[in-house]
């Protein structure tokens, strides 16, 4: 019989045959470049903080970042890498930036807004994964649902806790009535503090603290105007100067209600603030999204969904304060 | 024969078609059918996915409600206690249920007894009026309310929950609940590997979603096919299982469940190739069962048909062999149905076909026997004749000679005509005798032929001095037309002689007084041609096929004047040169005989 289109037709088979190798090949040289790439391509995650190369107890942080990425299946050292800024100094933050940059790190994570600002500033090309307070009224987003440009993160909404802060302090002795904030004006956080309603008839005034120098002069001040408690900020200069000012404190015998869960293990009395392990969570999220190709511009800002308080029984005990029923009861992590 | 298809090809297709058909129909069927409950049985799968995710989510509002059931009541007794009491209780609340981001106490009358924030300043017997507020409203009717879903920041989605008022003095718990919250409870529904649940508000934005980013952009997804269906049919009862795209285009199988006192939809998705991947297996299965089970048929068909043409082809050989001759052959066919008892046919036909040609044979043999016997009778008897005849013959011939020419005294004019007549009679029996003798010659092949050259117009004026007289008497032209070119000619002479004088006979014989007779000649190519033409009475077309044959002679001519074998020895003479002779003639219009003799080329 005469085929019209006979499959096995010699020329047919060679045109075949040859396509069939062209497509191996083609595939083999496609997959051992992809795995190539792969290879040498190992997603770098760039850590800018203003912190001391020391972390100290934010250990547990950096811990649960790596542990989270791990899980969701990024091999530190084979598909992943960190690279460390922890300058201890917000003046050296911009060239930690641009450290990275030239490093060329698929994603940078800065804590607090100055280093965010600094990234910001920086490059509009890598993607940022922040973690700030105030990230709108800091200009680092324009909204926390649609952030635009290249970063997004975490909107830590410390500052928004002061007067809850306040409040607490008053909880625990009806007789406050005047409060010093000890922090960093440069910082700006004291400025949302004044637009807050604070408790009625308690007077506040703030402490500005720069370096670890002004702290004498700040606890001298403190001293002089009869102060009942005192809030620590939660800039990361207060955080820098944590020995210094749980120190100041004690001498002055001054209840203190602090931010972050961390000052707690350190001697702090009381902590107010948003549950900073639940939002490493999301962190760990942002950076995976964007290392799989997500754009920061399409990730809302997220805010924390948890404030902890945190009671040390032993500093009160030390301050010869009783904690109230109500405080105890309300308390998330008690210290005793 | 050169079969264009054999009966093998024929079968299998017949067979393998028929099979087939019946298999691809029934799988085809089978295939249908059940992909059709299959895809039933998915989709209310997927409708069970989205009840179950509905009622998980349900629970967890629930979970919230009964949490402020639990704190209104103690409340009842202390509208009259303490407000720090007051206090103490919302915050136990808030210490109860993290998804409570705030929560309000209320006097039945509107105004509010404590309040307590995650973020706010709580406030004291603040007084402040809610009566307007529809929480109050709704939760001062006696049911719990849930107000519409509100983004705070335009990002964190936040519902109202209002309970409490079940006595006219009983207070009212408000509280916000922090939606975000519900992102534990959707990431934890497992559907498939790559689907999700997820659930709108009444207004079609998404407020829960494994992806928070989605939720926190205010994502609005009224415009999606199946988001509209879930608005248009809220009913408790209603459940669509439908393929759809989703927000990225990709097409998705999905349900949804509603929750009706929220006004809520929970919708459960899956990729469409994910959620038919086990209905695609499945169709693949009986896919390659259907291949499996047709190559099988068209095995079973070759071999099937291989069985029932193999007998078929044992007939045809045998048949052929038989056809061929050989009788003996007998077809071997073994098979107990028609088609061995049509190979026994064949063989008994063969045998009878043997048996007829054996008897045929021997009758043939016999035949010739007999021919053979007769055969030399016949020349026996010519033999005597020649011998017994003629002797007696001659002396009749020269006695009657002797008495005709009066040598022995003078006979009367009565006597000389006998005399006469006995001579003439005698002369003829001669030559008849002689002319029989030379046809059997003839006939039994043994006349030789004396082939030589001479002189052809010497040979013509031999015969033509032999019919002068005759012609003379008659008054018959004899007009002689030789080719001058033509002087010697190559052939028996004395046969030569015996041919034309036979045609120049018969032409005075039949042509009236007065007529005209002509002799001519003439070279045609490696023969040459003699032909004898007359005026006389013509052969008509109807004779002319038989004047060649023995003993005849036209209606009409003096039979006493001819044997009647003269024109046939003439013909057979000239086909012995290797001539031939014909006529051309029309009644009363005369005749012209031809005949040609070959002549040899070394001569």
């Amino acid at each position: 019989m005469n085929l019209r289109r006979g499959l096995r037709q010699p020329g047919a088979t060679l045109t075949r045959r040859r396509l069939l190798v062209c497509l191996t090949l083609a595939f083999g040289a496609f997959a051992a470049r992809t795995r190539a790439e792969t290879k040498s391509k190992m997603a770098r995650v760039g850590i800018v903080t203003p912190f001391t190369a020391d972390p100290g107890p934010e250990d547990a942080y950096w811990r649960m970042l790596r542990q989270g990425l791990q899980e969701r299946g990024w091999e530190e050292g084979k598909t992943i890498a960190f690279e460390h800024r922890h300058v201890g100094n917000f003046a050296r933050l911009p060239s930690a930036v641009n450290e990275m940059i030239a490093l060329e790190v698929d994603v940078m994570l800065t804590a607090g807004a100055p280093a965010a600002l600094a990234a910001k500033g920086a490059t509009d090309r890598i993607p940022i994964v922040f973690w700030a307070d105030d990230p709108v009224g800091r200009g680092i987003v324009a909204s926390l649902a649609l952030p635009r440009g290249n970063a997004t993160g975490i909107a830590r909404q410390g500052p928004e806790t002061y007067a809850k802060r306040i409040e607490l302090l008053r909880q625990l002795s009806a007789g406050v009535s005047r409060v010093a904030i000890i922090d960093n004006p440069v910082l700006a956080t004291p400025l949302a503090l004044r637009q807050q309603r604070i408790p009625r008839g308690i007077d506040v005034f703030d402490v500005h603290i720069r370096a670890a120098e002004d702290l004498s002069s700040g606890f001298a001040v403190i001293a002089q105007r009869g102060v009942d408690a005192v809030l620590v900020g939660d800039t990361v200069t207060t955080w820098l100067l944590r020995t210094e000012i749980l120190e100041g404190l004690t001498k002055a015998r001054l209840p203190a209600v602090f931010g972050d869960v961390p000052w707690l293990a350190l001697g702090g009395l009381i902590t107010y603030g948003p549950n900073n392990l639940v939002l490493m969570r999301q962190v760990v999220i942002f950076i995976d999204k964007i290392l799989r190709g997500a754009k920061p511009a399409d990730l809302p800002v997220e805010q924390p969904m948890q404030f902890d308080l945190g009671i040390n029984l032993t500093t009160a005990k030390t301050l010869g304060i009783s904690i109230p029923r109500e405080l105890l009861l309300r308390a998330d992590r008690i210290v005793e | 024969m050169n079969l264009r298809r054999g009966l093998v090809v024929k079968y299998v297709a017949y067979f393998a078609t028929l099979v087939s058909v019946v298999l691809v129909a029934s799988s085809l069927l089978g295939m249908y059918l059940s992909y059709g409950k299959d895809r039933q049985i998915l989709g209310q799968l997927q409708q069970e996915r989205a009840r179950s995710a509905a009622l998980q989510i349900e629970r967890f509002i629930q979970e919230i409600e009964r949490h402020l059931a639990r704190s209104t009541l103690p409340l009842i007794d202390m509208l009259t206690g303490s407000r720090e009491e007051q206090r103490f209780e919302l915050s136990k609340l808030l210490r109860q249920v993290p998804a409570i981001a705030d929560a309000a106490l209320l006097a039945p009358d509107g105004s509010e007894l404590a309040y307590v924030s995650r973020l706010g300043l709580d406030a004291e017997g603040s007084g402040k009026d809610w009566t307007s507020d529809p929480a109050f409203v709704a939760a001062r009717g006696g049911s719990t309310h849930f107000g519409a879903v509100h983004f705070r920041k335009e990002t964190e989605p936040y519902l109202t929950i209002a309970a409490g008022g079940r006595s006219k003095v009983g207070p009212i718990v408000v509280t916000e609940v922090n939606l975000k919250f519900i992102w534990d409870v959707v990431s934890r529904i497992e559907v498939g590997t790559a689907g999700r649940a997820y659930v709108i508000d009444s207004n079609g934005y998404l407020i829960a979603h494994p992806d928070i980013s989605l939720v926190l952009r205010k994502t609005d997804l009224s415009a999606l096919s199946q988001v509209r269906a879930a608005r248009m049919d809220s009913s408790a009862n209603a459940a669509i299982s439908m393929v759809a795209d989703d927000r990225t285009s990709r097409s998705v199988l999905t349900s949804f469940a509603p929750i009706p006192a929220l006004g809520w939809f929970v919708f459960v998705e899956q990729p469409v190739a994910e959620a038919l991947a086990p209905l695609y297996a499945t169709l693949w299965r009986t896919g390659w069962l259907l291949i499996g089970g047709l190559l099988l048929a068209l095995l079973a068909s070759v071999l099937l048909a291989r069985h029932v043409v193999q007998p078929i082809r044992a007939l045809q050989k045998g048949a052929g062999e038989i056809g061929a001759g050989n009788l003996d052959h007998r077809i071997a066919v073994d098979t107990g149905d028609e088609l061995e008892v049509l190979a026994g046919e064949f063989n008994r036909m063969a045998a009878q076909l043997h048996a007829s040609y054996a008897g045929l044979e021997a009758k043939v043999d016999e035949r010739t026997r007999d021919l053979a016997v007769a055969n030399r009778h016949k020349s026996e008897f010519l033999a005597a004749m020649s011998h017994e005849l003629r002797t007696p013959l001659n002396a009749i011939i020269g006695f009657s000679d002797v008495l005709k020419r009066q040598m022995y005294g003078v006979l009367n004019p009565k006597q000389a005509k006998y005399a006469e007549v006995i001579n003439t009679s005698g002369k003829h029996l001669l030559s008849l005798i002689n002319e029989i003798l030379d046809l059997s010659k003839v006939e039994a092949g043994k006349m030789e032929l004396d082939i030589s050259p001479f002189n052809l117009p010497a040979a013509v004026d031999n015969a033509l001095a032999l019919i002068r007289d005759r012609a003379d008497i008659k008054s018959i032209a004899v007009d002689v037309r030789l080719d001058s070119r033509l002087d010697i000619a190559v052939a028996d002479e004395r046969r030569f002689r015996q041919i034309l004088l036979n045609l120049l006979s018969n032409a005075v014989k039949f042509t009236p007084e007065k007529g005209s007779i002509a002799v001519a000649s003439t070279r045609l190519g490696n023969a040459i041609e003699v032909s004898v033409s007359d005026t006389g009475i013509g052969i008509a077309p109807e004779d002319q096929a038989t004047i060649f044959d023995e003993f005849s002679q036209l209606n009409g001519a003096q039979r006493s004047e001819g044997t009647g074998l003269g024109l046939a020895l003439a013909k057979k003479l000239v086909e012995l040169h290797g001539g031939a002779m014909r006529v051309e003639s029309a009644v009363g219009k005369g005749a012209k005989f031809t005949f040609s003799l070959p002549q040899p080329e070394t001569y």
